[in-house]
C-alpha cells in the first residue's frame, strides 16, 4: 500500500497544502529547519492513527493560520483500489466502492499495526532512531521480534526467569543460613547432635539403678544390725527383769517412730524445691511473658532481615553517591524540596544551551567539512574526469539482465540434469526390473491396461476367500474321511478279536438249560454218594453231611459188602451153635438160629446196597458220557465232574458275553461303514466344489490377463508388483519430463547468450564452452560497466563539486559565528551550575542530567536511614525485651540450678510445669510436715518417758549399765546411719524415676522427624523449580541458537550491507539483555552502547528494515517515512544506506525528509529519477518548480 | 482338644516419632508422642480381654539405635500387666532392635520369653496340658542376611500341640521393606508349622492359609505411607486346628488417613478452604473416634494454581486448616497438604506448538532420571551436612512427577492469562 496523494487542510505550518501523484517508490523532501518536515511526519502519523487526546500535553500541531480546519486527508493506493482517508476531529474513510469505513477497516488496511510500532519502525526521525534503544529496553520491539517467530513476550520470559531464581534462592542457596532448606538441614544437624548426647543416658540409668540396688542392700544390712542390737538391748532389759514396762513403752515409742519415719519418708519422697516455690511469683510473671517472648522471637529475624536489607541498600546508595557521603551528610542535604526543582530548571537551561552549542558545533563542523570537501572534491573531480577515457555504449539492459539472471538457473540445470539423468537411469532400471518380475513379456501398455482398481482388488479378494474356504472344506472332509476310515478299521479289528476269543473258548456240548439240569443231577449224585455208607462226603457237602460221612467212614466198610459175607456168617453161626449145643443145646440152637437170621439180614442189606450203587454208577456214567468223558464213580471223579461242570458253565457265560460283544461290534462296524461312506461322499463333493472354484479362478485370471497358474497369493503379489511398477513408471516419466524441461530452458538460455554475443560480433556459445565463455563475457561487460559508471560518476561529481564550493564557504562563516555565541552562553550557564552545586554542598562533578537522579538517591538514602533507625530502635526494643525476659528466665533457672537450653520457650514451659508440680508437692509436704511435727512432739514425750525409765533402770542396774550404754550408743549410730541411707535411697529412686520418664529424647526425635520432613518438602519444591529452571535455560539456549527469528536474519543481511560487511550479524538474547552486533571474524559481539553513534544507528536501522520486511511478508506493504536519518553516517555507509533504501523502495513506498541539500543531491546522484520536493513555508515545491 | 486363642502383634516401634512436620498444637503433639505406647497398651488389653493363652511379638519392638529408656519401661510395664494375668509373652527381636543393640538393663518379667540368636522352642501349658509350642529366633545383629526360616527345625509329627513359628523376616522380594532375614514362602510353607507369626512388613497380610503365614502389620501407623487401621491379630485355635481367619483388633491411637481433592470446581481461596475443612471433618468421622493425622492432596486443574505457587500462600492455607482442625475433638492434625494441582492448561496441545513453550515442554519429555539427578546434583555439592539424607530424599522422589510439575510450572509462567 502506498500514499498517492496528501492534502493538509490545516496542521502546524501547513495550510491547504496538496501533493498529488506521489511516486510509488522513493521520494525525497528537502527543506531547511522549520520548513515542516517533522510536521509532515506527525501529520501522517496522526492521519493514520488519530490525534492525541486533547487532555494530554502532546503536541497536536494546531493550524498556525486561523480559519483552517485541523487535519487533512491522504489517498491510499492498494493495487488498483483507492481509499480516501480523512482525519479531522474524527475519521472518515471512503472505501474503493464508495462505502464509508470505520477505524476497524483502517486498522485492517494498516495490517493491524499499532501506533507505537508504526512510530518506532515505519515513521521515525533521527532522534527516534536513537530512541529505539529505549523501545528495546521496554521490550515492546523485542516482544514483536520474538513473538513474530513464536517465542514468548520478553516481559513474560524475564518474569518467569526471575520467579524461578527467586524461589530457588528462597529454598536453597549455597552458604545461606536463611534459605528454607539450608535452615532445615542446619537445624537437623543440631538435633542429631543432641540426640547423640541424649542416647548416652541409658548407661547412666543402669549405673543409677545399680546404685539404688546397692543402697537398698546397705539399708537392709543396717536394719539387720539394728535388729541385732535391739535384740541385745532387749536381752539386757529382760536380764534386768524390770524392763517389761519399759519395753512396752519402747515398743509404743518405736511404733510411733516407725510411723513418723514412714510419714517422714513420704515427706522426703516429695522432692521439694523451695527455691522453685520461692520463685513462683517470678515464674508466673515469666509465664505471662511467654506469648510476648514467642512473638519477639518470631518478629526478630524479620526485623533483622529488614535491617540487613536496608543497611545493604543504604551502603549501596552511599557508595553510589560517592566518597565522602556519610549518613550525616545525607541527613544534612535531604529535605530540601526546592533543590530538585532548582536543579531541574538549571538542568533544563543547561541542556538547552548544550543542545544549541552542540547543534552549532555540528553545524560549524559540517559547514567546515563541507567547505573543505567541496574544494578538495572539485580538484579531485577535475583530475578524475581527465583520467577516464570514454567507454563503449552499454548492451540492452533487458538482454543483459536475462543473461545474468538466467546464469544460475542454467548452471543449476546443468548440474541437475546430470543428477536427474542418473536418477532416470536408475528409475528405468528399477521399472524394467519391476516389469520383468511381473511377466518378462509385459510392456508399458500391458501395465497400463491392467486393472488395479479397488473393485478389481475386491473381486480378487472374493476369489481368494472362496478358494481358501473351498480348500479348507476339502481338507476338512478329507480329515473326517480319514477319521471314519480309521474308526472302521478299529471296528473290524475288534470284531476279529472277539471272534478269535469266542473260537478259543472250550464251550460244552449243551446249552445253558441243559447244563443247569446236568448240574442238578451231579449235585443229586453227590448227595446220594455222600449218603451212601462208607463214602466220604464231597468237598462241597454241607458240614453236617461231611461230618456224618466221616463218622460212617470210621464205622462202616468203605466198600460194598461182599456177597459171601452172609454165608460165612450163617456157617460160622451154625458151627458155633453146634459147638455150643454140645454144651448147651438151647444156647446152641439159639446161636445157630440167630446166625441164620443174621446171615439172612446181611444178605438183604447187601442186595439193597448193590442195587443202589449200581443205579448210582449208571447215573454217573450217563452224566460222564454227556460230558464226553469216562470215569469210574469215586468221590474224586464226582468232584472232578463238578469242576468240569463249573468250567463248562463259566465257558458258557463267557461265550454268551463274547457273543453279545461281537453282536455289538457288528452293529458298530455297520454304523462306521455308513459314516465312512457319507464322509467319502462329502469329500468328493468338496473336491468338486474346489475344482469348480479353481476353474472360475483360472477363468478370472485369464480375463484379467494374468497366467492361469497363479495362486491367489501369487496374484496379490503380482498386483503389488504391478502397483510398484506403475509407481516407478510414474517416477520415470516425471524424471523424463523434468529433464526435457531443463534441457529446453538451457537451450533458450544459450540462445539469449548467443544474441548478446552476436551483438558483440562473437560466435554463439555451446554447452561445451559455456563454462569458459560466459564468465569471460560477463567479466568484459562488468569492466565496461565499471568504466562507464566511473566516468559518469566523475562527471557528476565534478559538476556537483564545482557548484558546492562557494555556498559551502559562506555557510561555514555563518556557522562559526553561531557556534561561538552558543559556547559563550553555555560557559556562563555552566559556571552558574557549578556555583549552585558548591552552594548546596553537592558534588562538583554532578552534571545537570545526573543531578536529579543524584538528589533522588540522596532522598532515598535518607529515607532508608530513617527506616534503619526505626528498625534498629524496634530491634533494640525487641532484643531488650527478649533479653530481659530470657535474662529473668536464666536468673530463675540459675537460682534453681537448672541448665538453660537453647530454647527459652521450652525452658519456660518446663519451668511452669515444674512449678505446678512443686506447688502441689509443697501442699502435700506442708500437710506431712504438720503430721511429722505432731509425731515429733509425741516422740519427744515418749522419749522423755523412756529416758526417765532408763534413768531409773540405770540407777537400779548401774553395774550392768556399761554394756547397755555401749549398745545404746551403737544403736543410735545405726539409727543415724539407716536414716542417711534411706535418704540417699529415696534420692536415688527419685532420680531413677525421673530418668525413666524423661521425654527429652522423644522430643528430640520428634524434632528430627519434623526437620527432616521440612527438608524433604523443601527439597521436593526445590527439585521441581530446579528442573523448571533447567528446562527454561535449555529451551532458551536452543531457541537462541537454532531459531533466530527471521527478523534478525533479515536485519543481519541489512547490517552487513549498511556497514560494508564490518558487522555480520544482529543478535537479540532471549533473556532480555541488550541487542548486540557481531563483527566479522572472531571478534566478540558488541552492544549498542559499545558501538559508535553512527554504527549504533545503523544497527537499529538494520533491525527496523528486518522487522519491516518480516512484518509485511504476509501483509500489505506500508509506506516508510524517514526523517533525516543519515546525518551521523559516514559517506560510504550513507551511500550504502541510500542504495538499500532505493532497493527497498521497489517493495515499499519511502518518503525521505532531509534538511541537508547534499543528502537530497546524493539521492539524485544515485538515481536522477528519484523525485525531490522542497518544503517551503508549509508548501510542497517540486524540484522542477511545480507545487 | 482344647480351645484357646492367642494374639499376634509385630512392629511396635515404640517411641518412634511421627514423620510429619509442624506439630504446633500441644494436644496433637502429645497425642502423637503417646500413640505408639497407647497402641501397645491396646495390644495388652486385647490379650487380657480375650483371655489369650499367650502373646506373640514378632520383632521391631523399638527402633534400635534410638531405643529410648521410656520405650523400654513402657514395654516392660505392658508385659507386667500380662504377668499379673498369667499370660505368657514371647518376643523375637528384629532388624530394628537386634540383640546387640544398646539397651538398659531391664530384665523381662517371668512370663516373658525373649528368643535368643539360636532357634529355640518353648511350650505353653494350661491345666498341665501342652497347648502350643512356640519356636522362634531373634536377629543377633542389625544386618541379618541369613535365611533364618531355614534354621527352624521340623516339629515332631503327630503332636497334639499347635506348632507356632515366630520370626521377623522378609518373605519374597516385594514387601517394600529392607531384605533382612530373607526367605521364600516355600521355606515357611514346607516347614511343618501350623502358624507362622511374622513381623517386618508393616502392612498386614495373609501369605498363606494352609498353613497360616501371617504378617500382622504394625500396631500404629507412623507416617503417611502407613495409613488406615493398624492393629494385631487374635487367633482362635482348637488343638492344632485354627478356627477361621485371624481377626484384626484395631490398636492405633492416631489414624493416618489420606484423601484426594479435585480442585477444579473451586475458583476462590475461600471455597477451597471450606472444602479442605469439610474433608478434614470427613476424615475425622472415618477415624472412628480417634484423632486423625491427615494428608490432603490437591489435584486437578484450577486457576488457583497461580495463587498457590506464590511463596508462602500454600503454607498459609495449610496453617489455617491445621489450626482449625487441631481444635476439634478428636483433633485432626493436617500432616501434609500435598499440591499436585495443575494450571488449567492443555499441556498436550501446548507441547505440539512450534514455539518456545513447545520447545521447553518437549525438552521436558526427553528428561530421564539421570538427567534429573544431574540437575539436582549441585544441591548435594553445596549441602554441607546430611548429604546422604538429602541424596536419599532426591533419589526417592518420583522424578517423573517432579518433571511433570516443572513442565506445568513453566507452562503456567509462560502462558499469559488470556491463553489459558
Amino acid at each position: 500500500m502506498r500514499i498517492e496523494a496528501i492534502h493538509i487542510d490545516g496542521f502546524g505550518v501547513f495550510h491547504d497544502a496538496c501533493l498529488r501523484d506521489l511516486s510509488p517508490r522513493l521520494t525525497v523532501f528537502h527543506g531547511p529547519n522549520e520548513s515542516g518536515k517533522s510536521t509532515l511526519l506527525a501529520f501522517l502519523r496522526f492521519v493514520f492513527f488519530g490525534f492525541p487526546d486533547k487532555r494530554k500535553k502532546a503536541n497536536r500541531y494546531p493550524p498556525l493560520r486561523a480559519g483552517s480546519a485541523h487535519g487533512g486527508s491522504v489517498v491510499l493506493a492498494d493495487g488498483e483500489e483507492r481509499f480516501l482517508l480523512q482525519r479531522h476531529d474524527r475519521l472518515q474513510l471512503t472505501k474503493p466502492d464508495g462505502d464509508a469505513g470505520e477505524e476497524a477497516d483502517l486498522h485492517r488496511l494498516l495490517g493491524s499495526l499499532d501506533r507505537e510500532t508504526f512510530r518506532n519502525v515505519f515513521a521515525f526521525s533521527l532522534g527516534e532512531l536513537q530512541q529505539l534503544h529505549d523501545a528495546f529496553d521496554q521490550g515492546a520491539i523485542q516482544n514483536a521480534l520474538w513473538g513474530a517467530s513464536g517465542a514468548m513476550k520478553h516481559q513474560v520470559l524475564a518474569d518467569a526467569g526471575r520467579y524461578l531464581q527467586e524461589n530457588l534462592d528462597r529454598l536453597f542457596k549455597p552458604k545461606s543460613k536463611r534459605a528454607a532448606l539450608n535452615s532445615a538441614l542446619s537445624e537437623l544437624e543440631d538435633v542429631q547432635q543432641q540426640i547423640r548426647q541424649a542416647e548416652i543416658d541409658l548407661e547412666a540409668f543402669d549405673r543409677l539403678g545399680k546404685e539404688v540396688a546397692g543402697l537398698e542392700e546397705d539399708l537392709a544390712r543396717t536394719r539387720e544390725r539394728q535388729r541385732e542390737i535391739q535384740g541385745e538391748i532387749q536381752r539386757l532389759e529382760e536380764l534386768a527383769g524390770r524392763l517389761e514396762n519399759r519395753r512396752q513403752r519402747q515398743l509404743a515409742f518405736e511404733q510411733v517412730l516407725a510411723k513418723r519415719d514412714s510419714v517422714r519418708g513420704e515427706r522426703d519422697a516429695i522432692r521439694l524445691d523451695p527455691a522453685l516455690v520461692k520463685l513462683s511469683a517470678e515464674i508466673q510473671e515469666l509465664e505471662r511473658g511467654r506469648h510476648l517472648l514467642v512473638a519477639l522471637r518470631r518478629e526478630k529475624p524479620l526485623l533483622a532481615e529488614t535491617l540487613e536489607t536496608s543497611r545493604r541498600d543504604v551502603a549501596l546508595l552511599l557508595a553510589a553517591l560517592g566518597a565522602g557521603w556519610t549518613p550525616e551528610r545525607v541527613g544534612a542535604v535531604r529535605a530540601q524540596a526546592g533543590l530538585r526543582d532548582e536543579a531541574a530548571v538549571q538542568a533544563e537551561e543547561l541542556q538547552k544551551a548544550d543542545l544549541e552549542a552542540a547543534q552549532a558545533r555540528a553545524a560549524e563542523g559540517t559547514a567546515m567539512a563541507g567547505r573543505d570537501t567541496a574544494q578538495e572534491q572539485e580538484k579531485q573531480a577535475a583530475a578524475a574526469l581527465e583520467a577516464l577515457p570514454e567507454p563503449p555504449p552499454p548492451p540492452e539492459a533487458s538482454l543483459l539482465e536475462r543473461v545474468t539472471g538466467g546464469r544460475g538457473d542454467y548452471e543449476r540445470s546443468t548440474r541437475d540434469i546430470r543428477a536427474r539423468e542418473g536418477d532416470l537411469r536408475a528409475a528405468e532400471e528399477e521399472f524394467r526390473r519391476s516389469l520383468a518380475e511381473i511377466d518378462p513379456r509385459w510392456t508399458e501398455p500391458d501395465l497400463q491396461r491392467f486393472d488395479t482398481s479397488y473393485a478389481a482388488n475386491q473381486e480378487l479378494q472374493r476369489f481368494r476367500n472362496r478358494l481358501g474356504e473351498a480348500a479348507q472344506e476339502v481338507e476338512r472332509a478329507r480329515n473326517q474321511g480319514a477319521q471314519a476310515q480309521a474308526d472302521a478299521a478299529k471296528a473290524d479289528e475288534r470284531r476279529r478279536l472277539l471272534q478269535e476269543k469266542l473260537a478259543a473258548l472250550p464251550l460244552p456240548p449243551c446249552d445253558a438249560a441243559t447244563l443247569t439240569e446236568w448240574r442238578d443231577r451231579q449235585r443229586r449224585l453227590a448227595l446220594r454218594w455222600a449218603a451212601a455208607p462208607g463214602q466220604a462226603g464231597p468237598v462241597w457237602a454241607p458240614a453236617p453231611v461231611a461230618v456224618a460221612g466221616t463218622i460212617r467212614e470210621t464205622t462202616y466198610h468203605r466198600r460194598v459188602m461182599p456177597s459171601w459175607a452172609p454165608v460165612v456168617v450163617a456157617i460160622a453161626g451154625l458151627g458155633a451153635g453146634v459147638a455150643l449145643g454140645l454144651l448147651q443145646p438151647v444156647a446152641g440152637v439159639l446161636l445157630a438160629a440167630g446166625s441164620v437170621a443174621a446171615a439172612i439180614a446181611l444178605w438183604r442189606v447187601g442186595r439193597r446196597r448193590r442195587t443202589a450203587y449200581s443205579a448210582l454208577q449208571a447215573e454217573f456214567a450217563s452224566l460222564c458220557r454227556s460230558l464226553g468223558r469216562e470215569r469210574p464213580l469215586t468221590g474224586d471223579s464226582l468232584l472232578e465232574l463238578e469242576r468240569a461242570l463249573d468250567a463248562a458253565a463259566d465257558a458258557l457265560r463267557q461265550g454268551q458275553s463274547l457273543s453279545e460283544q461281537l453282536q455289538q461290534a457288528d452293529g458298530d462296524a455297520a454304523a462306521v461303514g455308513q459314516a465312512l461312506a457319507r464322509r467319502q461322499a462329502a469329500s468328493r463333493d468338496a473336491a468338486t466344489e474346489l475344482e469348480r472354484e479353481q476353474e472360475a479362478w483360472r477363468r478370472h485370471l485369464e480375463s484379467i490377463g494374468l497366467p492361469a497358474t497363479l495362486s491367489p497369493e501369487s496374484a496379490v503379489a503380482v498386483i503389488s508388483r504391478i502397483e510398484l511398477a506403475r509407481e516407478r513408471l510414474e517416477k520415470v516419466r516425471a524424471l523424463r519430463h523434468r529433464i526435457e524441461a531443463m534441457e529446453r530452458n538451457r537451450q533458450e538460455y544459450l540462445a539469449v547468450v548467443a544474441e548478446l554475443l552476436a551483438g558483440r560480433g562473437q560466435p554463439p556459445v555451446t554447452h561445451a564452452d559455456f563454462s569458459v565463455r560466459l564468465p569471460q563475457l560477463l567479466e568484459s561487460l562488468r569492466a565496461e560497466n565499471e568504466a562507464r559508471a566511473r566516468r559518469q560518476e566523475a562527471v557528476r561529481f565534478y559538476r556537483h563539486a564545482a557548484g558546492q564550493r562557494r555556498p559551502a564557504e559562506e555557510t561555514w562563516l555563518q556557522a562559526a559565528g553561531a557556534h561561538q555565541r552558543a559556547m559563550e552562553k553555555l560557559q556562563n550557564l555552566t559556571v552558574a551550575w557549578r556555583e549552585w552545586l558548591v552552594r548546596n554542598d553537592l558534588p562538583y562533578h554532578l552534571s545537570p542530567a545526573t543531578a536529579g537522579g543524584f538528589l533522588v538517591a540522596v532522598d532515598r538514602a535518607a529515607e532508608l536511614l530513617d527506616r534503619i533507625g526505626d528498625v534498629e530502635q524496634q530491634l533494640r526494643r525487641s532484643t531488650e525485651q527478649e533479653r530481659s525476659l530470657v535474662g529473668r528466665l536464666h536468673e530463675v533457672l540459675f537460682s534453681l540450678g537448672r541448665p538453660a537450653s537453647a530454647d527459652p520457650v521450652s525452658d519456660l514451659d518446663g519451668l511452669a510445669a515444674a512449678l505446678q508440680a512443686a506447688e502441689k508437692d509443697d501442699q502435700n509436704a506442708a500437710l506431712l510436715d504438720a503430721r511429722v511435727a505432731e509425731m515429733d512432739l509425741q516422740v519427744g514425750a515418749m522419749g522423755e518417758e523412756l529416758r526417765d525409765a532408763d534413768q531409773r533402770i540405770s540407777l537400779l542396774r548401774r553395774s550392768e549399765s556399761e554394756d547397755g550404754l555401749e549398745i545404746q550408743r551403737r544403736h543410735e549410730e545405726l539409727e543415724l546411719e539407716a536414716h542417711e541411707q534411706q535418704r540417699r535411697l529415696l534420692e536415688g529412686r527419685s532420680r531413677h524415676q525421673a530418668m525413666a520418664t524423661d521425654e527429652r529424647l522423644s522430643k528430640l526425635l520428634e524434632q528430627k522427624e519434623a526437620r527432616l520432613e521440612t527438608a524433604r518438602e523443601a527439597a521436593k519444591q526445590w527439585a521441581a523449580l530446579a528442573l523448571a529452571r533447567h528446562l527454561f535455560d535449555e529451551a532458551r539456549g536452543r531457541y537462541e541458537r537454532e531459531r533466530q527469528p527471521a527478523v534478525l536474519k533479515l536485519a543481519s543481511v541489512h547490517l552487513r550491507k549498511l556497514t560494508g560487511g564490518r558487522y555480520r550479524e544482529v543478535r537479540m538474547p532471549l533473556d532480555g539483555s541488550a541487542l548486540q552486533a557481531l563483527p566479522a571474524g572472531d571478534a566478540p559481539a558488541k552492544t549498542a552502547d559499545q558501538l559508535s553513534r553512527g554504527a549504533a544507528e545503523q544497527l537499529y536501522l538494520a533491525l527496523r528494515f528486518g522487522f519491516i520486511e518480516e512484518f509485511t511478508r504476509d501483509r500489505r506493504s506500508l509506506p516508510l517515512v524517514l526523517d533525516d536519518i543519515l546525518v551521523n553516517f559516514d559517506p560510504e555507509r550513507a551511500a550504502a544506506t541510500i542504495a538499500t533504501l532505493v532497493e527497498l523502495s521497489e517493495r515499499f513506498q519511502i518518503l525521505y525528509f532531509t534538511c541537508h541539500p547534499e543528502t537530497a543531491d546524493r539521492f539524485k546522484a544515485f538515481d536522477s529519477a528519484i523525485p525531490v520536493f522542497r518544503l517551503r513555508d508549509g508548501c510542497f515545491v517540486s524540484s522542477a518548480a511545480g507545487t | 482338644m482344647a480351645r484357646f486363642c492367642f494374639v499376634h502383634a509385630a512392629d511396635l516401634h515404640l517411641d518412634t516419632p511421627f514423620a510429619c512436620a509442624k506439630v504446633d498444637s500441644l494436644q496433637a503433639g502429645e497425642a502423637l508422642r503417646q500413640a505408639t505406647f497407647q497402641a501397645w497398651d491396646q495390644v495388652v488389653s486385647a490379650c487380657i480381654d480375650a483371655g489369650a493363652a499367650f502373646l506373640l511379638v514378632a520383632g521391631d519392638v523399638y527402633d534400635a539405635s534410638q531405643k529410648s529408656l521410656r520405650a523400654q519401661l513402657r514395654f516392660r510395664q505392658g508385659l507386667e500387666r500380662l504377668e499379673q494375668q498369667a499370660i505368657p509373652a514371647f518376643v523375637a527381636h528384629g532388624n530394628h532392635d537386634p540383640l546387640d543393640s544398646v539397651s538398659a538393663t531391664l530384665p523381662p518379667p517371668p512370663n516373658t520369653y525373649v528368643f535368643g540368636p539360636q532357634v529355640e522352642t518353648r511350650g505353653v501349658r494350661r491345666d498341665g496340658r501342652l497347648l502350643a509350642e512356640i519356636t522362634g529366633v531373634s536377629h543377633p545383629q542389625k544386618n541379618e542376611s541369613r535365611n533364618l526360616a531355614r534354621l527352624f527345625p521340623p516339629p515332631a509329627p503327630g503332636g497334639e500341640a499347635l506348632q507356632v513359628a515366630l520370626l521377623h523376616c522378609n518373605v519374597g522380594a516385594e514387601t517394600g521393606h529392607e531384605p533382612y532375614a530373607p526367605c521364600e514362602l516355600e521355606d515357611l510353607a514346607g516347614a511343618g508349622y501350623h502358624y507362622w507369626a511374622l513381623g517386618h512388613a508393616h502392612e498386614r497380610r495373609f501369605l498363606s492359609r494352609a498353613p497360616w503365614i501371617v504378617y500382622a502389620g504394625n500396631t500404629q501407623g507412623r507416617s503417611l505411607r502407613e495409613s488406615g487401621p493398624r492393629g494385631c491379630f487374635l487367633v482362635e485355635a482348637d488343638g492344632t486346628d485354627l478356627l477361621g481367619e485371624p481377626a484384626l483388633i484395631e490398636t492405633d491411637a492416631v489414624r493416618w488417613l489420606s484423601t484426594q481433592i479435585d480442585v477444579e470446581p473451586f475458583s476462590t481461596t475461600q471455597d477451597l478452604l471450606d472444602r479442605l475443612l469439610a474433608e478434614c471433618r470427613r476424615l475425622q468421622e472415618k477415624g472412628a473416634g480417634r484423632p486423625v493425622a491427615a494428608r490432603l492432596i490437591l489435584d486437578g486443574r484450577s486457576p488457583l494454581y497461580r495463587e498457590l505457587r506464590r511463596a508462602g500462600y500454600a503454607a498459609e492455607l495449610e496453617e489455617a486448616v491445621r489450626e482449625a482442625a487441631a481444635a476439634w475433638t478428636p483433633f485432626v492434625h493436617l500432616a501434609a497438604l500435598e499440591i499436585k494441582m495443575r494450571p488449567p492448561l492443555d499441556l498436550d496441545a501446548l507441547r505440539t506448538l512450534p514455539d518456545f513453550l513447545g520447545e521447553l515442554l518437549r525438552a521436558g519429555d526427553d528428561l530421564t532420571r539421570d538427567d534429573c539427578l544431574c540437575v539436582w546434583e549441585p544441591l548435594l555439592e553445596d549441602a554441607r551436612f546430611n548429604r546422604s539424607k538429602l541424596r536419599r530424599v532426591l533419589e526417592d522422589l518420583d522424578w517423573q512427577d517432579v518433571a511433570s510439575q516443572a513442565q506445568y510450572l513453566c507452562a503456567d509462567l509462560l502462558c499469559p492469562d488470556d491463553s489459558a
